[in-house]
């Protein structure tokens, strides 16, 4: 019995000290290789100075084509909305953004249903996974319950295998390029139509995310400015969950500006590069106007 | 609970040591904790099930007992008949049961009568197919005379149910297996170390290749209408490597678990992909199934004696029905019968057993007309795997159509965790792998022995698929 159990533990040896060493490999890679894509490039910008951030899902992706806001108000501004993102991915990369040593005026945050999700998207998780020596993300990953306080080293990247995999870990090594432009922040969606994916949530839930993006904000002297995306009429729930935001936040209310439009929509949540190019217009225009609304939660 | 999860993790060694520390100097116990703990493996899939596992062992325990008491030999006959009659049934209702309502309104309505299609929604209890044929075994040699039948229940139960085992084989006869119940368990740390080997080379073989090779598989099948030739060929090859590694890996774990245990189950696959013909193909890969049907089917109808029409016929239906026990579909039947085309011209000019030892022996490279020989015996499964894989027929026949008619060589990208080229490279090192240890049943021997460990541990961890967690494919069987 005792050669088997020394038998077993060499390998228990060799498996765990493998696991710290690539641990310890595969973070130090990921958070000093080349950038390969938007979710790296966020968490990772550093040193740089925008007028306006503006936070949110793919709606936020889509829906701001930053060059032409930067044409009509002369102010540089970073579109960090992602698809499937939610306000937990949008504190990640404010707090990232911040700790970078960026420097920012004004933040915009689109709110949508995302509000209700409580937990990191699978994508962005996983880019923050090599980022979990840093204290902040770590305790907020606990605390929303994606990862737990004991953690066997390693097993977060085995489980995230296809964005954070050997694959990933490789081209980072050797300075592959990614062939996607990712630095062409504004991602049209091209095509017309009203399809539904699904429904709103019929009320607001409160979201920790949030409350700590407005005290970073504040802490940074960071203007937040709050404001709803277009939709189209049919999807369900809209009004109802708009009305619940209104009892929690001061916003501008662009989510039914476009009902009589909808050749402005790629799907009846999202709108392609036609709509997407005139909501930038109204929104850079109200912004010159000051008509956008200055809030706090 | 699969082999390769984490609640596994926790069950193997609680078992390993109550069996070995708590309950190690009565035989009975650590018996009693063997069916426990196989009862309990199973019901973490589904615990409805169980009552199924239980009915047949206790059918089978008391029909063994009967047919050796009966002296009459009709009798004897009768009570084995109602045995097959009784597991077969549980078989053909779980398993078949819609195939044969399906194909029997296909046939009726393809000859212009109208029938309507009425099937119930039947779950395949996982591992049937297995345990089945296992008790059916049992009470086969205890009808040949060849097994005293068990007298004692809890041992039989737990040799029905033997949880390495129960679920995807190796499909362990009574002679072997349950002589081993009885017998006093003294620990062997040789025995254990190999099983510990066993385990990890069996892992290896799942998570790495079997688990890599899915993604790409389920891309190109399901797409096979857009993939040019290069596509579809990979498509096909990996998918022989999928298979391959998710059945043997299984069963690798399988035996090195029984072998922790102190249970030795026989072997269910040597490297079949090194046959230079398919007989030898068939003595290699899932051994214990092909000795099941050779021992209980094929000698039964008459074997390799009588007439060429007759040993025909017995290929015919013993690799038909084979293909049948994979699947009620009949794409597995088709399998079969491809399988038995392959093998008549072997049979046909007596070279079936031509190649009984292992391919280059004691040397390094292979001749080069073993090397062919090899390649066109893998060719010819591969071209049987399609059929395995494809959702029917037809599908099969189109895909291999495109293959020549679709002639494309460029690498078509597929949004995988893998590209084909590091696919292809991890396949290269796992044939090495196996090529250069093809006289011993895992890798880890020699000076080299913890180099190869290590490495493969390191694979395990940076090439094994954890986020798309695939089940054995055997499972469905």
């Amino acid at each position: 019995m005792k050669k088997v159990f020394s038998y077993l533990a060499i390998i228990l040896t060799l498996v765990i000290s493998s696991m710290f060493i690539l641990n310890e490999i595969y973070s130090y890679s990921f958070r000093n290789g080349i950038v390969r894509n938007k979710r790296q490039e966020l968490l990772l910008h550093k040193n740089d100075k925008f007028d306006i951030l503006f936070l949110g899902s793919s709606r936020t992706e889509s829906h701001v084509v930053d060059s032409v806001f930067e044409n009509i108000t002369n102010l540089k501004v970073i579109n960090a909305g992602m698809e499937r993102s939610t306000l937990h991915d949008s504190y990640a990369v404010f707090y990232s953004l911040l700790k970078n040593n960026n420097k920012l005026s004004e933040c915009w945050i689109q709110l949508d249903y995302t509000h209700n999700i409580t937990k990191h998207s699978a994508n962005m998780f996983a880019e923050i996974v090599p980022f979990l020596n840093d204290e902040t993300l770590e305790s907020h990953a606990i605390e929303i319950g994606q990862i737990s306080s004991v953690r066997v080293p390693f097993t977060l990247f085995m489980k995230n295998d296809k964005p954070i995999g050997f694959r990933e870990f490789f081209l980072k090594v050797i300075n592959k390029k990614s062939e996607q432009d990712f630095s062409l922040q504004f991602k049209p969606l091209l095509g017309c139509g009203t399809g539904l994916k699904g429904k709103w949530p019929k009320s607001m839930e409160s979201n920790i995310a949030m409350n700590k993006i407005l005290k970073l904000a504040k802490e940074y002297g960071i203007r937040v400015h709050f404001y709803t995306s277009p939709n189209c009429p049919k999807a369900e729930n809209r009004d109802d969950f708009g009305f619940s935001l209104k009892e929690n936040y001061r916003f501008k209310n662009y989510y039914d500006i476009f009902d009589d439009s909808l050749d402005y929509f790629y799907d009846c949540g999202h709108l392609n590069n036609k709509g997407a190019l005139a909501f930038t217009k109204l929104l850079a225009e109200d912004f010159l106007r000051n008509k956008t609304c200055f809030s706090t939660q | 609970m699969l082999f390769n999860s984490i609640e596994f993790l926790i069950f193997l060694p609680l078992c390993f040591i109550l069996y070995w520390f708590v309950v190690n100097r009565n035989l009975k116990l650590q018996n009693a904790l063997i069916l426990v703990a196989s009862y309990f493996f199973y019901g973490w899939w589904d615990y409805r099930f169980l009552g199924l596992i239980a009915f047949s062992t206790i059918i089978d325990y008391s029909l063994g007992i009967a047919i050796n008491k009966s002296e009459i030999k009709s009798s004897k006959k009768w009570l084995l008949f109602i045995s097959l009659v009784v597991n077969l049934s549980l078989l053909g209702f779980f398993k078949y049961f819609n195939f044969f309502i399906d194909s029997w309104i296909d046939a009726f309505n393809s000859l212009g009568y109208e029938m309507q299609a009425s099937t119930l929604n039947i779950i395949l209890p996982v591992g049937i197919s297995f345990y089945t044929f296992q008790t059916l075994s049992y009470t086969i040699d205890v009808y040949r005379e060849k097994l005293e039948p068990s007298k004692n229940l809890i041992n039989f139960a737990a040799y029905v149910a033997f949880f390495p085992q129960l679920v995807a084989g190796p499909i362990e006869r009574a002679t072997n297996l349950l002589p081993q119940f009885s017998k006093k368990r003294i620990f062997n740390e040789e025995q254990a170390i190999s099983g510990i080997n066993l385990i990890l080379w069996g892992l290896f073989q799942k998570v790495v290749i079997a688990d890599s090779c899915a993604p790409y598989v389920n891309s190109i099948f399901d797409t096979y209408e857009s993939m040019n030739s290069l596509s579809l060929i990979l498509g096909a090859v990996y998918f022989a490597f999928q298979i391959y590694g998710d059945f043997a890996g299984y069963s690798n774990i399988a035996i090195g678990t029984a072998r922790l245990l102190g249970f030795d189950l026989m072997r269910n696959f040597n490297y079949p992909y090194f046959s230079r013909d398919m007989a030898e193909f068939w003595r290699r890969w899932h051994i214990s199934l092909s000795t099941w049907f050779r021992d209980y089917l094929y000698i039964p109808l008459g074997g390799s004696r009588g007439s060429k029409w007759m040993q025909l016929r017995n290929v015919f239906i013993i690799f038909m029905v084979s293909g049948l026990w994979h699947g009620a579909n009949w794409t597995f039947v088709f399998w079969g019968f491809l399988h038995a085309l392959f093998f008549i011209p072997i049979l046909l000019l007596d070279k079936n057993r031509n190649n009984l030892d292992q391919v280059a022996q004691g040397k390094i490279l292979p001749s080069l007309k073993e090397f062919f020989q090899m390649t066109v015996t893998f060719l010819l499964a591969c071209i049987a795997w399609v059929f395995f894989r494809a959702s029917n027929i037809a599908e099969a026949f189109q895909y291999l159509k495109n293959i020549i008619t679709d002639t494309g060589f460029k690498i078509q990208y597929l949004n995988i965790e893998r590209y084909n080229i590091e696919m292809l490279l991890i396949l290269f090192i796992f044939i090495m792998y196996e090529w250069f240890h093809r006289e011993e049943e895992h890798p880890f021997n020699g000076r080299l022995k913890w180099l190869k460990i290590g490495t493969v541990i390191l694979m395990l961890l940076t090439l094994g698929v954890y986020s798309n967690h695939q089940d054995f494919i055997y499972f469905q069987f």
